[in-house]
């Protein structure tokens, strides 16, 4: 393992190499060298990509997609995800999912797993989950994440996951399947509380009940004729001392809440990591119904009128031309939320986008770079 | 004043609507053919210049100089024309790739981008020919409009034109800031905001300066005079190809100007047509309206500016159709007919005019 140790730069080749970086710079100017390199080397420089390689459904809107990583992609730890980025239509269009594959787990040396479910009006997933996404190409970010297991493995983890929420934890349970076959046993003991609508929508259950030393609640709707309700005396009947045992949970926002409340009425909190989904918006909601918020000059506003005016009323200056829609001086990037764009009619919900101020405005709370 | 308003009331709101429809059809169909267009432009750019500049260096080769002179002429002319125009007037800004972004892109010319975006993007296609309010008239060195006060200075302005060619990059930096009134103000006088900027254009010409002038140059060792000249025929190349085509985009002879009264209450249909009338188009063949980044069709662009350029040729055909349905003009030419008619405009008006300025209030109908 010597291998992996730090390799202390010399401080020299350090500023040898940030010099040639500069003086690089100075001939490629006005575009920075990487950008050059990556025109005509984009699979040495340029975002990380990938391949979809296959596509494996596991019910209506919900698939495995299996993606081969190029060369710079590094290795993720369990519960680990990754911003997926794919151009529809000649947009980019970014979405976080967490990997559902072990560390080292995939079909090949440089595959990876997501497992993803689709949200019926999304722009994005729908397109994912469809069979002729096989064979595009898609850049993905690092892995990233704290939802991950500790090195020093505890004497007992609890996991409990609604939904497609179980993806973080199936890669967590599926490294530690390898890692209990390789030392012929489990030296932890292991309880999965999995909520899913029905057995047929429950991921990965036949691949969960081959796992010998893990003990499995299902609790499904379906079952139950009613939804799944989660509170501190349901869930101490599963783990009747949960406060003392390392739990990690993930899945919708009343579920976490749920268990959030569960673990503080026992004084637990520590105990506790949580992973959540960013809720994705779902347009319905009018015009002029939130609050824009000005995230840089941390000022907010319910007024209903164009971002521009709303900012201006606010007493900010931002930059502004023509306040028709024509010159672009106005853009600015729009942090989160969702905005209709006046010209166009389009909404958009995508975060870290730009959008014209003079011509666009907020439905529901919206949050600006300015 | 007399009132140059082709339309009646009615007649100038359906033909705004008109149009818009056209605009936002085109806004709509933006998509993954337009981000794979202007990629595939930069990559051909980016191509000729490495091609370019390694030719220049092994210009010891028979040939090579020139062939190395005129791909570096052409990724020049191809990045401000077709890719940094057009980029940073954010016709691609809908991808949300941040290499195409119309706020973080810098162009390879001596005038900053956010300057540019200032006096073009803002100035100028807002209040395209409105005479005093629109610096590209004449770019404050040409008379252009007969309600420019004639001087004796103005007399040998052909002359000026030619000049203004060939250091045309540097007349567009110095664009934003009324350079000539800059540099006859007293420094402790002078707008902040204008030291400001000259700081900024002296910055960005030192960046373009140190490349083309010193350290390729001095990087080809023995062959450093001819990747010099090389590199001072590109930036010249470009500039003169540049300012045919901007000439030809507003000052030919049929290209109308505007009283500044023409902007209260300035309507849709008033703005368009302002656009419309202000503008000329010149033909030729598609490597020429690559070239000119599509200001071939300077009408469609100055009606359309956030519409990928190179959809132009096809929105032409609708634009002409609403023209000849509301019997207006619609001017194009060829390009050395456009040039033509643009140098006797500015060889006409070097001589004080005979008739009243005929500024086109272009006010509403009867009023």
């Amino acid at each position: 393992m010597d291998s992996l140790q730090p390799v202390i730069a010399d401080p020299f080749v350090v500023s040898l190499r940030s010099a040639l970086g500069r003086a690089l710079g100075w001939l490629t100017y006005p575009r920075k060298p990487e950008e050059l390199f990556a025109a005509f080397a984009p699979r040495q420089f340029g975002p990380v990509r990938a391949e979809v390689v296959a596509l494996e459904p596991h019910f209506d809107g919900c698939a495995t997609l299996v993606l081969e990583t190029d060369r710079r992609f590094e290795e993720h730890r369990a519960g680990q995800f990754v911003a997926l980025t794919l151009e529809v239509d000649g947009v980019r269009r970014t979405r976080c999912f967490s990997i559902s594959s072990a560390p080292r787990g995939g079909r090949g040396p440089r595959h990876i797993e997501l497992t993803i479910k689709s949200t019926a009006r999304g722009a994005v997933t729908p397109r994912l989950v469809h069979p002729s996404i096989v064979g595009a190409t898609v850049e993905l970010s690092q892995p990233t994440g704290s939802f991950v297991l500790e090195d020093a493995l505890p004497p007992r983890l609890l996991f409990v996951t609604g939904g497609s929420g179980i993806t973080p934890v199936v890669s967590m349970l599926r490294s530690l399947d390898r890692k209990a076959i390789r030392e012929g046993g489990p030296r932890a003991k292991v309880t999965l509380l999995h909520f899913a609508r029905s057995e047929r929508e429950a991921l990965f259950l036949a691949e969960l009940r081959e796992m010998p030393w893990l003990e499995l609640h299902l609790v499904t709707e379906e079952a139950l004729g009613r939804a799944p309700s989660l509170d501190e005396a349901s869930l101490a009947e599963v783990v009747s001392d949960f406060e003392n045992t390392r739990t990690y949970a993930c899945g919708p926002a009343p579920l976490l809440k749920a268990i959030e409340a569960a673990f503080a009425a026992r004084g637990a909190s520590h105990a506790l990591t949580i992973e959540r989904f960013q809720s994705s918006f779902e347009p319905g909601a009018g015009e002029g119904t939130g609050t824009v918020r000005f995230a840089r000059s941390n000022k907010s506003s319910n007024d209903p009128r164009t971002l521009l005016v709303v900012a201006e009323a606010q007493g900010l200056q931002p930059k502004s031309g023509c306040r028709i829609g024509i010159c672009g001086t106005c853009h600015c990037k729009k942090l989160s939320g969702a905005t209709r764009d006046l010209r166009t009619g389009e909404v958009s919900t995508e975060a870290n986008v730009d959008v014209a101020l003079c011509s666009t405005v907020a439905i529901g709370d919206v949050s600006i770079d300015l | 004043m007399k009132n140059d308003c082709p339309l009646t009331p009615a007649q100038l709101e359906s033909f705004g609507d008109e149009m818009y429809a056209i605009h936002q059809r085109a806004r709509a169909a933006r998509g993954a053919e337009d981000v794979a267009y202007i990629r595939g432009v930069i990559r051909t750019q980016l191509r000729c210049e490495v091609g370019g500049r390694a030719l220049l260096f092994a210009s010891f080769v028979p040939g090579a100089w020139i062939a190395g002179t005129a791909l570096l002429s052409l990724s020049k002319i191809l990045e401000n024309m077709e890719i940094g125009h057009n980029v940073m007037h954010g016709q691609y800004d809908f991808s949300g790739d941040p290499a195409l972004s119309s706020r973080s892109y810098e162009w390879d010319s001596t005038c900053p981008s956010d300057q540019w975006r200032h006096s073009h993007n803002y100035l100028h296609h807002t209040f395209t020919n409105v005479s005093g309010v629109d610096h590209d008239l004449g770019y404050r060195v040409l008379r252009v409009d007969e309600a420019q006060p004639w001087r004796w200075h103005r007399v040998p302005q052909l002359a000026y034109a030619a000049g203004l060619a060939a250091v045309f990059q540097w007349g567009v930096a110095g664009h934003d800031v009324d350079m000539p009134k800059y540099v006859a103000t007293p420094s402790a006088e002078r707008d902040p905001l204008d030291v400001q900027r000259v700081r900024e254009i002296k910055s960005k010409a030192w960046r373009q300066v140190r490349r083309d002038y010193l350290l390729f140059p001095l990087l080809a060792g023995p062959n450093a005079l001819a990747v010099l000249a090389g590199n001072v025929v590109a930036n010249l190349a470009r500039n003169v190809w540049a300012a045919a085509v901007i000439y030809c985009g507003h000052f030919p002879e049929q290209a109308k100007t505007f009283a500044p009264e023409t902007l209260e209450g300035e309507g849709r249909g008033h703005f368009y047509l302002r656009q419309l009338l202000g503008s000329a188009n010149f033909d030729g063949p598609r490597w020429l309206h690559v070239l000119s980044g599509h200001l071939s069709h300077q009408i469609e662009h100055h009606l359309f500016p956030d519409v990928p350029a190179w959809r132009y040729p096809a929105l032409s055909s609708e634009v002409c159709a609403v023209c000849e349905k509301y019997g207006l003009p619609y001017n194009t030419g060829s390009l050395s007919g456009q040039l033509l008619s643009a140098l006797k405009r500015i060889a006409r008006l070097s001589l004080p005019s005979r008739q009243e300025p005929a500024l086109a209030p272009l006010g509403l109908h009867g009023s």
